[in-house]
């Protein structure tokens, strides 16, 4: 036997040893990544989660109900011409469309009584038709062609038990069934098809066209013509980029959780990266171990949670289907933003994992092989940074609340806040310690560990307050925007309750100059709708002044406004206080006073400043030449709350005092149950034959609804912060632990020194959190502290500074308290 | 001649009253084909002495030559140059990387230095081969034995042609046995142009080194101990 000397091979690099050393590296954080599956878990759990609700989220996102809604019924159309299926000169009147807006879609409807109040149609229409195809799907067999066929949806095909194949005598006809067919956007549709041309006799023919409303306007049409517009899309932001946005904020705080975790591998790894810079590894070769080690988390973080992601949502799919009443489509996917998450999730790894390189590559080699996690910089030293970016961030803050809310200021502005509590967060642990130097044993020990190691507790502590910095700051940011009576923000409608309008236009406060249909006969499709739904029909009326002027063939109604300089912010919809609206809400018109101009359930409206009543709308030509200034206001409760409900009421005083005229515009339909996706149906094809729309509750919650979520959500992120990082935060201390044990220490001792570890990291992240969003608050409100801010959401806020610690204590101590295997050195191997 | 070489060497931790002087005033140097022991008691600076002569730590004051080039106005990277070409470490407990097989830990310094995988695979199964221990190289450190890996160690520090090889208490974990066969090793490895120093409590072990540096608080305190026993002969 004798020493080797091998000779050295050639070929070395000169500088770090290039991809050899790398692959060398990477290589053993690979292998280091199996080693270690535990400690890696918490960020690759987190990681999976968060892609996987990326994927469902951006498939249920982009599968919208309200896209369907409106491909449902106008197909690729923008506007519906309905006419009259009596119409004498029906052939010249549809030649005469089509010579004037071009390409048409025909679809002619005659109504097949079913004995029951679910309406169905015979349907005659091209099935691939220019606008209607989106409208139509073959589910089983073929397309009626000839003169006595029919395919039927499947509520028609269970309503008269028909089968492909078999006959169906409707209308007074024989068909025979071909084929089995759906409105794929629009599953409740129930009708029978038709070869165009089949039905002698239509009740109705729809004329799908894709034209500007004054060219359709400049067309003759015959009497009992309506002409029903598709909403126009939305503005903002689109819902792919809300959720790549939430992604990325979700991605970001889980990062933080992240650093936490790879901070103990780094720990973990001290005196083996230690050994691998004795035998000549750069700080880099030391940084690319731990960021490798992130990759390799990222990447299989992100191939399981799209695999996750696109799992769950094959089981979303039919849920979707049943509570859209659309098809969805199962690859219907935005496969970018899949491929944006996955990237996020091995960018954010690889990011969470750079910080405790960086920082073990720093720790002098010596200290590093004694596994000495090396030198703490005072914590007083992040004092200063701390503080000027608080500063910074509440001047930007300032700047944003105090111009027209510039969105990258506020933005700038509360990230210089988050990263100024960041900074102070070291100092925050340093100062519980010392507050604690002469509590019981287990809690000074627990506090002066969290000092000790602060490199992770520090981690743990900025994830736990960005959480509860988000929900404190939504729940503030919302109880001042739910606060402001003239803006009103929250649920449009209940969920028994629709609004159907009698012309686009009365939706937003203005009255058509001129209608096609008459004031009976809409009143008679709304009474007839309100009784084969089993509703409450109250009509809505809009008050109009005889003079207001016209703008494009739109009469503005009197609103009430709160001016400033040459702004005015509408209070919104003002509905005429009419005898039959007072007493559906159970109002004596005697509680109303004889000065009242207006009555709303808008308890600071009174308060407001600068409100004016003016009964041209909009329209007003200038301020001072028609505002009726100082209106009086007089609240009632009885009034309903929601934006569209009538909450804002002018009074028979004001009618008269301004000269104004109640006009019929709307019709509130009020079930006694949540309305079913068929009422809402039926109702959208009253409004179709009428020329008008319906407005159903939309997504918006309520301000507790929203403030105890978030609250909520805050909470349960600290806690799951916590659960996780609690273990890790100790396991740095198992060897105290064990000597502590050795030493006679108890249970309780034990379970006390965990509780408290994480009872201190939750107030003093509630503490932070819940410091900063009033700083945000204080910064972006800063004008209107008093009115904006006035409401301290105090549950929410007990919940988080008491609750929360309260129960991360109780966790941790409940938990806790297993007595260490073994009083032992571990070595490197 | 001199392959490392302290002149004047000082090393101090801490400030002020509070600070403690590892190494005052130190000059030494380590000749190619020499063995040399440092003893002294616990808190000498016989470990600060061997990590300041490898460049794992900095001198307060005075400077390390290797091989003729003060180490002092290298750079970090430089520095891990030169501990990836020119100097081996065996320690007391081994420090062999987890997760690494025998072979692929000795062979890291030389893919860290930018040989490729199978010339520094080949390279390593020599040195294992040479220390006896080849057919171990597929083995995981916590599947070798005491020895075993201490022979791994020792093969990882010699590989690539380095020329300086320092060991802190090398067999301080072994049985006699292993320790005596470890020992040769490294003296093999010196009588190949391997400058070697060894810190050692150990007199018996100090027996096997050409020169002794005797260390007391920081201090050369003799050049050989004065009661040192003869080493085996069979070890010469």
């Amino acid at each position: 036997m004798s020493a080797a000397q091998a000779r050295r091979p050639v070929a070395g690099e000169a500088g770090g040893g290039g991809m050899a050393a790398r692959r060398a590296i990477i290589g053993w954080a690979v292998r280091l990544v199996r080693r270690d599956q535990r400690q890696q878990l918490l960020a690759l759990i987190l990681l999976t989660v968060a892609v996987g609700a990326t994927v469902v989220g951006a498939a249920v996102a982009v599968n919208t109900p309200s896209k369907a809604a409106t491909t449902g019924t106008f197909g690729t159309a923008n506007h519906i011409i309905s006419l009259p299926g009596d119409d004498p000169s029906l052939s010249a009147d549809l030649a005469a469309i089509k010579h004037r807006l071009g390409t048409i879609d025909v679809i002619e409807i005659r109504k097949i009584a079913t004995g029951s109040a679910q309406p169905v149609v015979l349907q005659a229409e091209d099935p691939h038709g220019a606008y209607g195809r989106p409208m139509l799907a073959l589910v089983a067999g073929r397309y009626p062609t000839g003169p006595d066929q029919v395919a039927v949806t499947g509520q028609v095909a269970t309503l008269f038990d028909l089968h492909l194949g078999g006959a169906w005598r409707a209308s007074g006809r024989s068909l025979r069934v071909v084929g089995r067919v759906e409105n794929p956007q629009n599953l409740e549709d129930a009708f029978a098809l038709v070869a165009p041309g089949q039905i002698i006799s239509p009740s109705q023919v729809l004329v799908l066209v894709r034209a500007t409303r004054s060219a359709i306007d400049a067309i003759d049409l015959p009497a009992g013509a309506a002409v029903a517009s598709a909403p126009s899309p939305a503005g903002g932001l689109s819902p792919t980029a809300i959720v790549l946005a939430l992604a990325t904020f979700g991605m970001l705080f889980i990062g933080l959780v992240a650093v936490a975790g790879f901070m103990v591998i780094a720990q973990r790894r001290l005196r083996a990266l230690g050994m691998l810079a004795a035998f000549g590894a750069t700080d880099r070769h030391l940084r690319l171990v731990m960021i490798a080690d992130g990759v390799v988390v990222g990447v299989v973080a992100a191939l399981a949670g799209t695999g996750v992601g696109l799992a769950a949502w094959a089981f979303v799919v039919p849920v979707l289907q049943r509570s859209s009443g659309h098809r969805v489509v199962w690859s219907d996917l935005p496969w970018g933003l899949v491929l944006a998450a996955a990237v996020l999730a091995v960018v954010t790894a690889a990011a969470a994992a750079w910080w405790p390189a960086r920082t073990v590559a720093r720790i002098p080699i010596i200290a590093a092989l004694s596994g000495h996690p090396g030198y703490h910089r005072p914590t007083r030293r992040f004092a200063v940074p701390g503080i000027l970016l608080l500063t910074a961030g509440l001047g930007f803050l300032a700047l944003a609340g105090a111009g027209n809310g510039s969105p990258p200021l506020l933005v700038v502005g509360i990230l210089g806040i988050t990263s100024g509590t960041m900074f102070l967060a070291p100092l925050a642990i340093t100062g519980a310690a010392a507050l604690c130097s002469r509590a019981p044993l287990a809690t000074r020990l627990a506090l002066r560990d969290l000092a000790r190691y602060r490199s992770r507790s520090g981690a743990a502590l900025a994830a736990i307050f960005v959480a509860i910095e988000i929900a404190a700051i939504v729940a503030i940011g919302f109880t001042a925007r739910y606060s402001n009576p003239v803006d009103l923000t929250g649920p449009n409608l209940a969920a028994n309750e629709l609004v159907l309008y009698n012309a686009p236009a009365n939706r937003d406060g203005g009255v058509p100059d001129t209608t096609s249909i008459t004031g009976q006969d809409i009143q008679r499709a709304v009474r007839s709708l309100g009784a084969s739904i089993h509703a409450a029909v109250v009509p809505l009326d809009l008050a109009v002044a005889p003079a207001a002027p016209s703008f494009g063939g739109v009469k503005q109604t009197a609103g009430l406004y709160q001016v400033t300089g040459n702004r005015y912010e509408s209070a919104g919809q003002v509905y005429v206080a009419t005898p039959q609206l007072l007493a559906h809400y159970g109002i004596n018109p005697r509680e109303i006073g004889a000065t009242a101009d207006v009555i709303t359930s808008r308890a600071g409206l009174g308060t407001v400043s600068n409100l004016q009543l003016d009964p041209y709308g909009e329209g007003c030509p200038t301020a001072a030449d028609c505002a009726f200034a100082a209106p009086k206001v007089q609240v009632l409760n009885r009034l309903p709350g929601f934006v569209d409900e009538p909450n804002l009421l002018i009074t028979e005083h004001a009618m008269q005092a301004l000269h104004l005229h109640a006009v019929p515009a709307a019709w509130l339909i009020k079930t006694r149950r949540a309305l079913t996706p068929a009422q809402i149906n039926a109702a959208r094809q009253t409004a179709i034959t009428l020329g008008g729309i319906i407005d159903t509750r939309g997504s918006t919650p309520t301000l507790s609804q929203l403030r105890n979520e978030a609250a909520a959500a805050g909470i349960l992120l600290a806690l799951g912060v916590l659960a996780m990082t609690v273990g890790l935060i100790r396991s740095e201390t198992a060897g105290d632990l064990r000597t502590l044990t050795a030493t006679g220490a108890t249970t309780t001792t034990r379970r006390t020194l965990t509780g408290v570890t994480a009872g201190a990291l939750a107030l003093l992240g509630a503490l932070l959190g819940t410091g900063a969003a009033y700083l945000v608050a204080i910064g972006w409100f800063h004008k209107t502290l008093s009115t904006t801010i006035d409401q301290v959401p105090v549950t929410d806020l007990l919940l988080i500074l008491v609750g929360l610690p309260a129960v991360a204590f109780a966790g941790g101590y409940l938990l806790a308290g297993r007595e260490p295997a073994t009083v032992s050195h571990q070595p490197l191997e | 001649m001199s392959l490392v070489e302290l002149r004047h060497v000082s090393k101090s931790y801490g400030e002020g009253a509070g600070a403690v002087h590892a190494l005052r005033d130190v000059s030494v140097s380590f000749d190619a084909g020499a063995l040399v022991a440092i003893m002294g008691p616990s808190g000498s600076g016989k470990s600060t002495l061997l990590t300041i002569a490898g460049s794992l730590e900095e001198p307060t004051s005075g400077e390390v030559l290797v091989d003729g080039v003060c180490v002092s106005e290298m750079s970090r990277d430089a520095k891990a140059r030169l501990r990836r070409r020119s100097i081996g470490y065996v320690f007391q407990d081994y420090n062999l990387l987890p997760g690494l097989t025998a072979v692929e830990n000795v062979a890291l310094p030389l893919e860290l230095d930018g040989v490729p995988r199978k010339r520094a695979r080949s390279a390593a199964m020599e040195a294992l081969e040479a220390l006896g221990v080849s057919g171990r190289a597929a083995c995981f450190p916590d599947e070798l034995s005491g020895g075993e890996r201490q022979r791994v160690s020792i093969a990882r520090a010699v590989v690539g042609d380095r020329r300086v090889l320092l060991t802190d208490e090398p067999t301080g974990a072994l049985d006699s046995a292993n320790g005596e066969a470890v020992m040769g090793l490294i003296r093999g490895a010196c009588r190949r142009g391997v400058a070697g120093v060894m810190v050692t409590h150990d007199r018996q072990l100090a027996s096997w080194a050409d020169d002794v540096v005797l260390l007391r608080d920081g201090r050369i305190v003799g050049p050989t101990p004065p009661d040192a026993p003869p080493a085996p002969e069979r070890a010469r």
